[in-house]
């Protein structure tokens, strides 16, 4: 692969597979790692299509890759998930006619639900990012981490439910407005 | 057509971290080497070390008897081994250094194989290792050419990988796993090495402290030496097991004491030891004497250190 192509990728694609791998390992050093040796892998095989979804193709070897890795780390660090960055870009809602009030309960929800998503199991953190984040399709995650679409679509399900049940209870928690 | 959860998730895992620069520029930069294989720096590893061929010298492998004299020391636990071959407590000290690694190939798995991917690594210390991705236990093992620690099939907790290391003149092969036992968790590393690996070569599992020695004497009769590591609040047990020419561990965690009893009850390495040539009889009661010895003199409680951190990353 050229340098030229590569440094296209990088710029087109690079943030979003690093933010992938960033919310997937959910450690910046094993993040670091992972972007690293998803555009290593992806050299290698030197089969990235310009006009076959590009990004899609990152990232997933990215998410193989940290399924074939991720065990390395899980059993040592089972509760220690502190996650490195700091998120200082607060996204901002951009619908009329809310208060203050309801943008600052807003950019709460938000926050929440990035903290919910990094608690869920790693198999459905995988499909949600792979479906919210990189706006794969239920077709494109199940031929990338080799599953059914059923088992794909499934985990969404399954995951949404979760983060509504856990954001239920941490709004009644904190008396935010249903 | 979208609910407000996936309002919320667009909205909450919009891309937006850029990675360093510095880290595009080494991956820019890989691509100026004429070779097709590539190198890369991996992080500083590993809390866990394979004693035999790292830090002893090497002859002619040819022992085949259980080796477990065991001694537990401030830094993880030394299992067998004899004179300059015994893993002492700085071996085990002794920090990774940072190595050189090639990916020279990737390929994923069909249906004519068991493994879901294959990744192959030249270190810079002229070691091959392929790491094979499996989402079954026993295919690993099999494949590894190990045994089948358990009498019992435990669930999968994580997908196993199965390394295999070859240095010219040993090679490793190695199958590491996460498995579920109640509401935690077992893991699993075990290898075999052959090829020019001395009989009197001993194994060291590097820890970051250890703690809480006590041993078990499971329903098979086999006595395990139990140690606790306490790293950023979590407690995790460890077994050191060494035997003929295979080692390793099993960890716990999240378990009871009484549940990592259930578990080392279905432990059953004393199977391979009758499947050995040498008289199985003798084997045992000789086991046994070791074992018992080993337990009022060579079983010492540390205190705990200072935890360090450490990725878990295993590079040999």
């Amino acid at each position: 692969m050229k340098r030229e192509s590569l440094e296209n990728f990088i710029r087109d694609y690079g943030k979003d597979v690093y933010s992938f791998c960033l919310y997937a390992t959910k450690n910046k050093e094993h993040a670091d790692d992972l972007y690293q040796q998803t555009f290593l892998v992806a050299i290698e095989k030197d089969e990235i299509d310009e006009n076959q979804n590009p990004k899609s193709y990152l990232i997933s070897i990215a998410a193989n890759l940290w399924n074939n890795q991720k065990r390395k780390y899980i059993w040592r660090k089972k509760k220690a998930n502190v996650i490195y960055f700091q998120d200082e870009n607060l996204e901002q809602l951009a619908d009329e006619g809310l208060t203050v009030e309801d943008e600052a309960i807003r950019e709460d929800e938000i926050e929440t639900v990035k903290r919910l998503v990094n608690e869920l199991p790693d198999k459905m953190r995988i499909v949600i990012l792979m479906f919210y984040m990189e706006n794969m399709s239920v077709n494109e995650i199940a031929t990338a981490l080799k599953i059914p679409e059923g088992t794909v679509k499934s985990r969404i399900h399954e995951a949404k439910n979760r983060l509504r049940e856990r954001m239920i209870s941490y709004e009644g928690q904190y008396g935010y407005l249903a | 057509m979208k609910d407000n959860m996936d309002i919320l998730l667009d909205k909450a895992l919009k891309p937006d971290i850029e990675p360093e620069i510095e880290l595009n520029e080494k991956i820019l930069n890989s691509v100026k080497h004429k070779k097709k294989s590539l190198s890369y720096k991996l992080a500083r590893v590993a809390a866990v070390v394979f004693g035999i061929a790292l830090v002893s010298p090497l002859a002619i492998y040819a022992a085949n008897s259980i080796k477990n004299k065991v001694t537990v020391l401030d830094h993880g636990i030394s299992v067998g081994g004899e004179g300059d071959y015994v893993i002492s407590d700085e071996d085990l000290a002794e920090p990774w250094e940072d190595i050189e690694v090639e990916v020279v190939d990737y390929v994923e798995g069909d249906e004519t194989v068991k493994w879901l991917s294959k990744r192959v690594e030249r270190t810079s210390e002229n070691c091959t290792n392929t790491y094979y991705a499996y989402d079954n236990y026993l295919d690993a093992i099999a494949d590894a050419g190990l045994d089948n620690w358990f009498n019992t099939t435990y669930e999968m907790s994580e997908s196993v990988t199965y390394v295999h290391t070859d240095a010219g003149n040993f090679e490793q092969f190695c199958v590491d796993a996460i498995l579920k036992y109640n509401d935690g968790v077992i893991s699993i590393c075990e290898s075999k090495m052959t090829g020019n690996v001395s009989e009197n070569a001993g194994y060291g599992l590097g820890l970051a402290n250890t703690g809480n020695v006590r041993t078990y004497t499971s329903s098979h009769g086999l006595e395990f030496t139990l140690v606790d590591e306490v790293k950023d609040g979590v407690t995790t047990t460890y077994v050191a097991i060494y035997y003929d020419c295979y080692y390793g561990y099993i960890s716990f965690n999240g378990l009871s004491e009484e549940e990592i009893h259930q578990v080392l009850d279905t432990v059953n390495v004393s199977v391979v030891v009758k499947e050995s040539e040498t008289t199985e009889e003798t084997e045992v009661e000789e086991v046994t004497e070791t074992t018992e010895a080993t337990t009022s003199e060579e079983v010492t409680e540390t205190t705990e250190a200072t935890t360090t951190e450490a990725t878990t990353e295993i590079t040999e």
